[in-house]
């Protein structure tokens, strides 16, 4: 393809692209100033979850003072159920503040691919973390309780259900990102 | 009166905009010069609005989902717009942010919308046919090589490009030449 033809192609592609349906908006949203860009929902969603992770801590200090806990590491339980959620608020708190920054009306293009990509590495890294931890504490608690065994039952079924909603969680995280790893 | 405006006569973003800036519901901080300044805006830059959001899109509703999204962004960043670049350039960057930002996880074998979305027009087999290599070629490129070498097709400057791109000029020159290398390579063997 000569310079040529590739400028009319160009010309030709631009005009076919100009005749593209477009479909309605989402009036309602739009119309309330409600929508969010897709970098504002990821945002947001970091935001939701730090916040969930300290509030959380409560129900950790609470069981410290509870005297009718029977185990005689409740201290080590407790301390680390509240270390974990700390260390999970303050990931999400970082990155919903890293993304929160990312400014497209004024970065430049290659450093908010550059960025996305930084927080996305790092979301990543910080699930391989935090899903180990989450599972040391499984197993505190299963150990801790051992003799208990509704509250065993109570915790193979968080456990189950923590997999289910992380799971939904991260797919809807990924979804939010781009794969510019190639770049 | 202005609900029965905005329910009969709001048919596509542009009107309802026009709907919401008319009534002062839209927060402006550049004044009422601002209402004025993003309708002409996004009169004149709505081939590049759309064209950056086609390339970038896997498929319709995501390609409306951007689309959406630039001119939220363009309307959030035009009290911030000092006249430091020309304007449909300032535009493009935006456009290109959001579809770099909010693109979904890249299939590959997905690729981009398909062609077929777009009406043909009278041509020549040739021509669709480079029209259809073109389309294609620039299919297999990176999101941000894609980016270069959008703004190279549309006649943009490598020194804007660069500043859009937040390079050096000649880093742009670079990377174009690669794609260009890249771009004919592909296009020798199809």
């Amino acid at each position: 393809m000569t310079v040529e033809e590739l400028e009319k192609a160009w010309l030709n592609l631009s005009d076919r692209i100009d005749r593209i349906e477009k479909n309605e908006i989402d009036r309602e949203r739009l119309f309330g100033m409600k929508r969010k860009t897709a970098l504002d929902s990821l945002a947001s969603r970091y935001r939701r979850f730090s916040t969930v992770a300290f509030v959380m801590i409560l129900p950790g200090m609470m069981s410290l003072l509870n005297p009718l806990s029977r185990s005689d590491i409740k201290w080590w339980v407790a301390g680390y159920y509240i270390l974990y959620m700390v260390v999970a608020g303050c990931m999400d708190g970082w990155l919903y503040k890293g993304v929160s920054a990312i400014d497209v009306t004024s970065m430049p293009v290659l450093e908010v691919g550059r960025l996305c990509r930084f927080y996305r590495r790092r979301h990543h890294q910080f699930m391989l973390l935090l899903i180990p931890l989450a599972c040391i504490f499984i197993g505190l608690i299963c150990y801790a309780f051992r003799f208990d065994p509704y509250f065993i039952a109570g915790a193979v079924a968080g456990c189950v259900a923590g997999i289910i909603i992380g799971t939904v969680q991260y797919l809807k995280f990924v979804s939010d990102y781009k794969t510019v790893t190639s770049d | 009166m202005y609900i029965d405006l905005f329910i009969n006569d709001a048919r596509s973003l542009d009107s309802l905009l026009l709907c919401m800036v008319d009534a002062g519901r839209i927060p402006d901080g550049a004044g009422q010069t601002g209402h004025g300044a993003f309708l002409r805006l996004i009169e004149s830059e709505r081939k590049t609005i759309d064209k950056v959001c086609f390339f970038y899109a896997s498929s319709q509703s995501e390609f409306d989902e951007m689309r959406q999204d630039a001119l939220i962004n363009l309307w959030r960043g035009l009290p911030g717009f000092r006249g430091e670049c020309r304007q449909s350039t300032w535009v493009y960057r935006i456009c290109l942010n959001t579809c770099v930002a909010s693109c979904r996880i890249k299939d590959r074998s997905r690729g981009m919308l398909p062609l077929d979305m777009a009406r043909d027009v009278a041509s020549g087999d040739a021509e669709n046919e480079h029209v259809e290599q073109l389309y294609n070629m620039i299919d297999t490129l990176a999101p941000t090589e894609k980016a270069l070498i959008l703004m190279w097709l549309d006649g943009y400057t490598y020194d804007e490009i660069a500043q859009t791109a937040g390079c050096g000029r000649n880093t742009v020159a670079t990377k174009l030449r690669r794609i260009k290398e890249s771009l004919i390579n592909k296009s020798q063997k199809l």
